[in-house]
């Protein structure tokens, strides 16, 4: 029997992931804080609970994500673009790309016939693009973060946000409220401002079909929609996109 | 007290300052934000280049007699025309470089190198004596085939010495005050050779290119388990030139340096000398067995982007991996290259 675990320090939530003889047995979010390794711990613990295991039977443990530094008692450190790619490679083998967008930035991940990772590109140092652009835009809007994805898909057209830094985005929201135009217009307008700055980071990398994506943003159906009419695909999401990371790198543990 | 000369690019021929009785003292920036430089030049221009001003007007340099500009690209085009107002004081030469190498382009350069000699003569200095520039000439050959020796070592199975060490020593060797005196030479050169380790590390090899390459970067690299074995930068490899077949001491000596650059390892501006730059890469990859490549792409350099896309037309033909990574120069860049970094050494480790 083997059991391992995966931690994923996120900028805005941490994950967990305990993996028994390949298989999943537990799987936890929580919040991201100050005290990356108390969160982690507090993750850990909770999914082992899950797995109905105790931290002294873990034969590994991998942390990821981009506090993965800040995890003492991993006993590895692997980076989030390894662990995504080792996630959907378990969940579908046959995926080319994987698009995660996380809280803080976003890549764009190719991987070969075996799962390994061919080529990949990430964002600039700039929150355009990211969950934090979403959750900037959402507060601009006074509209849940969840909610987000079913309301832009009410929507007929979108709003054309000509700005994709995250400041000025947020003024043109603001005098786009001021005009009178429909909140869910605006908000599939962002959507699409995203997609198309991820798409283009796709296409800088010559993404192939199957696509998968991945991280927090995933679970805003608005962004998969735009994702896929802008690349004319469509996309898999897993039932829990957020944890990819930390399944990656629980089954990473495994080596 | 030596009489110090700052230059920039490594199309600056050293041996016609150092002939001259200067010392050559290379401006290689400085870490953090420019603010003051800012000022007088344009924010998207170089990086680099408004490091070197900013360095000027913090009087952060050492006393210089002057400075050689060479006109290599726009954003040093622009320095040389606010240096003279707001830089270091002294001399302001301006030295027009080529685009291309042909014989023309030889010969208008050693026109330029010649009103070099004569811009940059001392108060009261005779005409530049032929005999003074080809002894400074074999003076410096002698070093770079030193280090040219040791950096071959590279290639070889045994372990080298970091890359870090090897641009930690050049940079001394750029910037000594008193690298005439032999102790300091020896001192300068030879040290990172003690530094060789015995046999070869199991290591990621890296070739690291790019306009000019932060320290920063460099040991970021060797930190995250790669292995900088060869660096083709103008404050790296590039910089130690090429021997020519020309034979020292007999002709023109301006035609001789004005080959000796311009014959060299070409630097991303050299737009016309692709195929060149392109063997170069090739003759790396196959002599320093290299199994990735990383790009540092300073940013608002046009010829660092042209160049990349060319060397990733190069590395799909060659299905070698390749990392872009951009930067600032400010030495505040380690967030945003730490994971692409990781990466991308994982990505070589599995294969
Ligand atoms: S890095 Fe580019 S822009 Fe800067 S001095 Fe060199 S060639 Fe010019």
């Amino acid at each position: 029997m083997s059991l391992t675990a995966g931690v994923d320090v996120g900028s805005l939530t941490t994950k967990a992931v305990v993996v028994r003889d390949g298989r999943m047995a537990g799987a936890v979010v929580l919040k991201s804080g100050v005290n990356s390794a108390e969160i982690a711990e507090k993750a850990l613990q909770a999914a082992l609970e899950q797995a109905g295991a105790g931290l002294e039977s873990l034969d590994g443990i991998v942390a990821t994500g981009y506090g993965r530094i800040r995890v003492p008692f991993a006993g590895r450190r692997v980076t989030e673009i390894t662990c995504h790619a080792r996630g959907i490679y378990y969940l579908w083998p046959e995926v080319r790309t994987v698009i995660d967008i996380g809280g803080q930035d976003s890549k764009v991940i190719l991987l070969d016939a075996g799962g390994k990772v061919r080529d990949f590109v990430m964002n600039e140092k700039c929150a355009a693009g990211t969950g934090r652009f979403l959750e900037i835009m959402a507060g601009a809007l006074e509209v849940p973060l969840e909610e987000m994805g079913t309301l832009s898909r009410q929507a007929g057209q979108g709003a054309n946000i000509t700005s994709m830094c995250t400041v000025f985005a947020e003024s043109e929201v603001v005098s786009l409220v001021a005009e009178g135009r429909p909140v869910a217009e605006i908000i599939r307008g962002l959507h699409n401002a995203v997609a198309q700055r991820v798409v283009a980071m796709a296409q800088r990398l010559g993404w192939e079909e199957p696509v998968a994506m991945t991280g927090g943003v995933a679970k805003n159906s608005g962004v998969v929609k735009s994702l896929e009419e802008n690349l004319d695909t469509s996309i898999r999401v897993p039932p829990d996109p957020q944890i990819i990371g930390a399944l990656g790198a629980a089954l990473l543990a495994l080596r | 007290m030596s009489h110090l000369m700052g230059w920039l690019c490594h199309y600056t021929p050293v041996e016609i300052l150092t002939a001259l009785g200067y010392t050559p003292y290379r401006l290689l920036g400085r870490e953090g934000n420019n603010p003051r430089a800012t000022t007088y030049l344009l924010g998207n221009l170089c990086p680099y280049v408004q490091s070197c001003l900013e360095a000027a007007i913090r009087q952060e340099l050492p006393p210089l007699d002057g400075v050689v500009i060479a006109r290599s690209c726009n954003a040093m085009i622009h320095l040389a025309n606010v240096w003279p107002h707001y830089g270091a004081g002294g001399k302001t030469i301006v030295l027009d470089v080529p685009r291309r190498l042909n014989e023309d382009a030889i010969f208008y350069f050693s026109q330029n190198l010649r009103q070099l000699a004569v811009e940059a003569a001392l108060a009261g200095q005779q005409r530049l004596d032929e005999k003074r520039l080809w002894a400074a000439i074999t003076w410096w050959e002698e070093q770079r085939t030193t280090w040219r020796r040791l950096l071959t070592r590279r290639a070889a199975g045994e372990e080298p010495p970091a890359g870090k060490e090897i641009i930690e020593g050049l940079s001394r060797w750029q910037t000594s005050p008193n690298l005439r005196e032999a102790d300091k030479l020896e001192e300068v050169i030879t040290r990172p050779a003690h530094l060789l380790r015995g046999k070869a590390p199991s290591q990621p090899r890296l070739l690291l290119v790019g306009s000019i390459l932060p320290w920063e970067l460099i040991t970021m690299v060797e930190e995250c388990g790669g292995l900088s074995v060869f660096e083709d930068s103008c404050n790296g490899r590039r910089l130690l030139l090429n021997p020519t077949t020309t034979a020292v001491g007999e002709g023109d000596p301006y035609l001789y340096l004005a080959r000796l650059y311009l014959e060299s390892p070409p630097c991303p501006r050299m737009v016309s000398d692709r195929e060149k730059r392109r063997r170069y890469w090739a003759a790396i990859v196959d002599q320093f067995p290299i199994q990735g490549i990383i790009y540092h792409v300073m940013k608002f350099c046009d010829a660092a982007l042209y160049d990349f896309l060319d060397l990733k037309v190069f590395c799909e033909k060659r299905e070698l991996p390749l990392l872009r990574l951009d930067g600032d120069f400010s030495g505040g860049n380690r967030g945003q290259w730490q994971t692409r970094l990781e990466a991308f050494l994982e990505m070589l480790e599995v294969r």
